[in-house]
């Protein structure tokens, strides 16, 4: 009996295969989103932090930026999935 | 109050904006690339503009203080900074590319779009408390709020970025039926096949601002009974 290659029940699946134009663009707008982020932690350092943070025992400094560290990690674990993905 | 903050924010977004739509150019083509940010700019334009005049927030807290007649912001649409709009598209542009082309392809577009409004919350809950104590923008009457933002703010952010997501999965990048408005897009338009594949550019370009006009009023519509009940 002849066997049927893997190939053919592959191709059944539509799966849109991405080029590496089309990675790089991905990859860009993980910087973009990204680059928000630092952005605006350049903003707390250079500018004000969140006043009312202070009210929960750390510096306001301090506490801004123990929030945004919580804040950022699901933002970063995400884009290194995808940026893992692209590989 | 320090001066430099709004020339830091406004200059790096719009450097960041531009590096997005680049990548937008890369992974669609010019012609989507540029669809999504027009579209962006027009889904969020409004619905800013409705909040300033509103009276729930304002962006003129650094009005006159780099110069006398300088409003805080170089480019503005309407009463809203162009860098506020030009944010949104970043966040939703990239919330969209991670869900739909990479995290989860094989999925219904509902779910990418859930994740996608998640997403932005996340980043909101970093971005408005740091923005606000800057004095970028300034909540009038915030009233339930987390660090002196009014909850509906973040759910706003769900809504919009959510609706945008299924509008640009549905009708920019590919073309879909969106079940919950068949009703009335079949009595505009005459498709010749329910799954729309072979629907030209001009009714695909009405199609997609029926479906911004519609899901722009069902947004604001929340937005507005969240801020009174809330």
């Amino acid at each position: 009996m002849e066997e049927i290659p893997n190939m053919t029940i592959i191709t059944e699946e539509k799966k849109e295969v991405l080029r590496p134009r089309q990675k790089a663009g991905i990859r860009l707008c993980m910087f973009g989103l990204v680059g928000v982020l630092v952005l605006f932690m350049i903003i707390t350092a250079t500018g004000s932090p969140i006043r009312e943070l202070a009210k929960f025992g750390a510096g306001n400094i301090e506490a801004t930026l123990i929030y945004q560290i919580l804040i950022y990690t699901p933002v970063f674990v995400i884009v290194s999935l995808v940026l893992k993905r692209l590989r | 109050m320090v001066v430099l903050t709004p020339i830091i924010a406004e200059s790096g977004t719009l450097l960041i904006a531009g590096i997005v739509l680049y990548a937008a150019v890369k992974r669609y083509g010019r012609k989507i690339g540029l669809t999504i940010i027009i579209c962006s700019i027009l889904w969020t334009t409004p619905i800013e503009t409705l909040g300033v005049s509103g009276g729930d927030y304002t962006y003129l807290s650094y009005s006159q203080v780099l110069a006398p007649n300088y409003p805080g912001y170089l480019l503005w649409l309407g009463i809203v900074p162009l860098w506020i709009s030009l944010g949104w598209f970043i966040v939703s542009l990239s919330s969209f590319m991670i869900f739909h082309d990479i995290i989860c392809p094989k999925r219904r577009a509902l779910v990418s779009a859930l994740l996608a409004g998640l997403l932005a919350v996340n980043v909101d809950l970093m971005i408005d408390p740091v923005a606000s104590s800057n004095k970028l923008w300034t909540w009038l009457s915030p009233g339930m709020n987390l660090f002196g933002v009014p909850i509906y703010n973040f759910t706003g952010w769900f809504l919009m970025i959510f609706f945008f997501d299924l509008i640009i999965w549905h009708t920019i990048t590919e073309i879909h039926p969106m079940k919950p408005l068949s009703f009335i897009e079949n009595k505009l338009f005459s498709f010749k096949d329910k799954l729309m594949s072979s629907t030209g550019l001009t009714q695909r370009a009405k199609l997609l601002v029926v479906r911004m006009v519609l899901l722009e009023v069902v947004v604001i519509i929340g937005l507005k009974t969240l801020a009174a009940v809330l």
